[in-house]
């Protein structure tokens, strides 16, 4: 529901009445779900954009917290690897939504053409994902869900795929097994681009192979 | 004066001195024989084909009074030479036989009187066993019976019985001698060798041999000064000891020359071991330092290993810590999270069913207003489960920020323990973690401390490599600086005697002493009782040698060293310079002076017997030798001596002698 609303698009067309916003793809909205709960790597694409000067350079103070800070950590709730990259099954959170009528999911398309799963906001679910930001707790994720947007801007699901198999890390990942952290990776690359010293992580430690910098090439 | 006696003792001089009388040597009968095998020769000496061989046994027996006697053949190599050795191996026991005419003889016997007392020399010779004489000595003194004075079975006991045997019955001393500073004696094969004048060994006037000062001695004791034996053994002594003398300083000066060198050169290399080991002392090097730096290396090397090991463990215990506190958040935010979103959806109104999609009727909104079922699935909503997890605020999010203790924020819970529970759970893992932390960083900053104090000190030892190396060495000179004082030591010339015995030395110049003065006065002694002999003897010999030939003589003058000066037609030569036939004559002369003299005067010690060989007759002009060989026969009938001569004019011979006196080979034929 934050995603929706937060990264979602106006809705428009042949889109149904009811709905405010929509993500017009499954692929999007899993890339968009990774980044949302894998702090690390959303940091890593902040320092990216402040790299290739796409956003500003107080965002690497932004990321900085991400990896530094002990809530982030604790937000940290890792996405298994499958065919396509990460990916968890949604049709639970949507059928709650639906319930409420937050939300709802069509399938949109006909042979030959792909099938496209759309995810539609309703205009009372912006309304409760509007509250939802000022709810204490709950409102870290509407506050993550805008440096998501920050970082995938308007690409479409293959490419945001694209930029998270970047990673080693997730490129490497076992198929069937959580994607592992990059924190001391990002860690290390923070400090090569501001230079100041940078506590470890006080998060998850999970090993991370050394890979390549990535994106500021 | 003991002290004297007991110096000339020790060194054999003799210190007192009897008159010498001569005594009478005479052959009275040789005989040998045995078989000749000629070669090329019959037996007749006729030459025939070379390869001819004749056996020709012979008996040669001859019996002999005083005077002259001839051996003589008109061609050589007819046994005239032969003859007179086989006397000369008889008297002397030693055979100067050529090897082929010794094979010839097997059986010789020899009868000979000293004054009155006849020997008999009987020998076979073994040609098995290397022509070896075997035999015997005996004696025969009128009125007893014979004695066997010796046995031989070689040539060695041969000349040792005869030797003994004839010093003792001529009164004849061992004639001290030496040699390149050895003690020598000749004894009777020299006497007997100046018994034989030869024509072709004619250097010397007197025996055979030449050996230092010995033709001196003889003159000496066959002149019969009394003192003679004494002073050559004196002279013999005090050579010897004055060559024993140079041999100990030699060796101690070579001794003391090779120690001071060597003593030299240990001083020299103690020298150059200080001046190292002082060098090595500039370069002061802390030893004990690297000592020091090595060992707390080790125990450095130890806490590492130890810290880091702390270190590791520690790390772990911060993951785990850290890990646990994260999932202890986590768990407590997910539970937050959970009762917000269910507080968040309590207040909205569900209008289908997740499950099946089947709206959810205002029926079922009423039952729930009433009868507390769930509208959507009917459950009862009269629980806990339900309120339980309502809080509010987020204080336990961030403990940290916050005071250990109760939540704040309640709400309205009354279980206290419920809520103490997860705060001190998180207030445990945070002090852990920290604790871990804390633990993490102390073994951290220890390690560094470690590390750093061991780059220091490996970079000190790396520095000290050179030092260390210069420690050793400086070890190693200290130890040469030492092994070369005690060489030095060692080597330091002593006050006392080093090397050859000086004590002996000086003992040795003290007898020295004694024996110059011994020989002194016994030279003394000699040459004054020889100076009046001397010169009657150079008189005789001067007579004799011009009636023996030499015409032109004036005067013959032989001094005590057994030298004649030579004096003719104006001129004075040495003996030594003579003609050949002049030596001869004056050789001839003095021997026969020698024995007249001994007999006349009654001392000296010339046994009155004159081999003279082969007179060098291609030398002498016939009426000369006819001349010679009578004068001879002369001296020798007046002065009752035995005399032999060997020679080639057979025809004077027989003529002078007669055919009993003489051995002749006429023309080709042998002697025997």
């Amino acid at each position: 529901m934050t995603l929706l609303r937060v990264c979602g698009q106006a809705v428009g067309g042949g889109d149904p009445e009811a709905a405010v916003q929509v993500i017009r793809s499954e692929k999007r909205l899993q890339a968009l779900d990774f980044w949302l709960r894998n702090p690390d790597y959303l940091a890593d694409e902040l320092i990216t954009g402040v790299v290739n000067d796409v956003i500003d350079e107080s965002y690497l103070e932004v990321a900085e917290r991400l990896l530094t800070d002990p809530e982030p950590a604790w937000h940290h709730y890792p996405m298994p690897k499958w065919f396509y990259g990460a990916y968890e099954s949604v049709d639970d959170a949507f059928a709650l939504l639906d319930t409420y009528e937050l939300a709802f999911v069509r399938r949109r398309g006909a042979p030959p053409k792909r099938l496209q799963n759309s995810f539609f906001l309703t205009q009372h679910g912006a309304a409760m994902a509007d509250e939802l930001a000022t709810t204490a707790v709950l409102d870290w994720y509407p506050r993550q869900a805008v440096l998501v947007h920050l970082v995938a801007g308007d690409d479409s699901g293959s490419r945001l795929k694209e930029r998270q198999y970047a990673q080693e890390a997730y490129a490497l990942a076992t198929w069937g097994e959580p994607i592992g952290s990059i924190g001391d990776q990002v860690v290390r690359r923070l400090r090569e681009s501001r230079g100041p010293a940078v506590a470890t992580v006080g998060g998850p430690t999970a090993t991370t192979p050394d890979g390549n910098q990535v994106g500021d090439a | 004066m003991d002290d004297v006696e007991a110096v000339l003792a020790k060194h054999r001089v003799t210190a007192s001195a009897a008159i010498p009388s001569p005594a009478y040597l005479c052959f009275t009968r040789l005989r040998f024989s045995g078989t000749k095998v000629l070669t090329g020769v019959t037996a007749d000496g006729i030459k025939v084909e070379r390869d001819a061989v004749t056996r020709v046994p012979f008996n040669f027996d001859w019996t002999l009074s005083t005077g002259l006697h001839g051996i003589g053949s008109d061609e050589n190599l007819r046994g005239k030479s032969s003859t007179i050795k086989v006397f000369m191996w008889a008297l002397r026991g030693r055979c100067d036989l050529k090897n082929e005419v010794r094979q010839w003889i097997d059986h010789v016997e020899a009868e000979l009187v000293i004054d009155t007392v006849a020997y008999q020399v009987m020998f076979d010779v073994d040609h098995a066993r290397n022509h070896a004489p075997t035999g015997t000595l005996t004696r025969v003194k009128p009125g007893d019976a014979a004695l066997t004075v010796g046995v031989f079975e070689d040539d060695d006991q041969f000349e040792e019985v005869m030797g003994s045997a004839m010093m003792a019955a001529l009164r004849l001393p061992p004639i001290a001698g030496q040699q390149e500073g050895r003690r020598t004696q000749h004894t009777w094969p020299t006497y007997a060798g100046a018994l034989l004048v030869r024509g072709d060994n004619l250097q010397f006037l007197l025996g055979d041999v030449q050996w230092a000062g010995l033709p001196s001695r003889l003159l000496s004791l066959f002149v019969g000064s009394e003192w003679a034996a004494a002073r050559a053994e004196a002279k013999t002594a005090l050579t010897v000891a004055e060559a024993e003398l140079a041999r100990l300083e030699s060796a101690a000066s070579q001794h003391a020359s090779a120690m001071s060198v060597a003593h030299a050169e240990a001083l020299r290399a103690l020298e150059a071991a200080r001046t190292r080991v002082e060098l090595l002392s500039a370069t002061t090097v802390d030893i004990s330092a690297v000592t020091r730096a090595v060992s707390r290396l080790s125990e450095l090397n130890t806490q590492m290993a130890n810290t880091s090991r702390l270190l590791r463990a520690a790390q772990a215990t911060l993951t785990l810590a850290s890990s646990q506190y994260t999932e202890e958040m986590k768990r407590r935010l997910r539970d937050q999270e959970d009762a917000q979103a269910i507080r968040f959806f309590q207040k909205l109104r569900p209008t289908v069913c997740p499950r099946c999609a089947t709206p959810v009727t205002a029926e079922r909104f009423a039952e729930e207003s009433a009868g507390h079922s769930c509208s959507v699935c009917t459950t009862d909503l009269a629980s806990d489960a339900h309120t339980s997890h309502l809080v509010e605020g987020d204080s336990a999010l961030h403990p940290e920020q916050t005071e250990p203790g109760p939540v704040a924020g309640r709400g309205e819970l009354d279980d206290a323990a419920e809520l103490d529970e997860p705060v001190n759970s998180v207030e445990a893992l945070i002090t852990a973690r920290n604790n871990a932390q804390a633990e993490t960083r102390r073994l951290q900053g220890q390690l560094t401390a470690v590390e750093t104090e061991i780059a220091s000190l490996s970079a000190e030892l790396d520095a000290n490599q050179a030092a260390q190396a210069a420690v050793a060495e400086r070890r190693d000179a200290e130890l040469a600086l030492a092994r070369a004082q005690g060489a030095a030591d060692a080597l330091k010339p002593q006050a006392g005697p080093v090397g050859p015995d000086t004590a002996m030395m000086d003992a040795i110049r003290q007898d020295i002493e004694v024996l110059k003065a011994a020989e002194k006065l016994t030279a003394d002694w000699v040459t004054r009782a020889q100076s009046t002999w001397l010169a009657e003897l150079s008189e005789d010999v001067t007579t004799l040698a011009r009636e023996f030939g030499f015409s032109n003589l004036t005067r013959v003058e032989v001094n005590g060293g057994a030298r004649m000066r030579v004096t003719q037609g104006g001129g004075t030569n040495n003996y030594g310079a003579c003609e050949r036939g002049e030596q001869l004559r004056l050789k001839l002369a003095t021997a026969v002076a020698l024995i007249r003299q001994g007999r006349s005067r009654g001392v000296g010690r010339h046994p009155g017997l004159l081999f003279v060989d082969s007179p060098g007759a291609e030398e002498v002009a016939e009426d000369d030798f006819d001349s010679m060989i009578e004068a001879l026969h002369r001296a020798a009938e007046a002065a009752d001596i035995q005399v032999f001569v060997g020679t080639r004019h057979t025809a004077e011979l027989a003529n002078l002698l007669g055919e009993d006196r003489c051995r002749l080979g006429h023309g080709t034929h042998f002697v025997w």
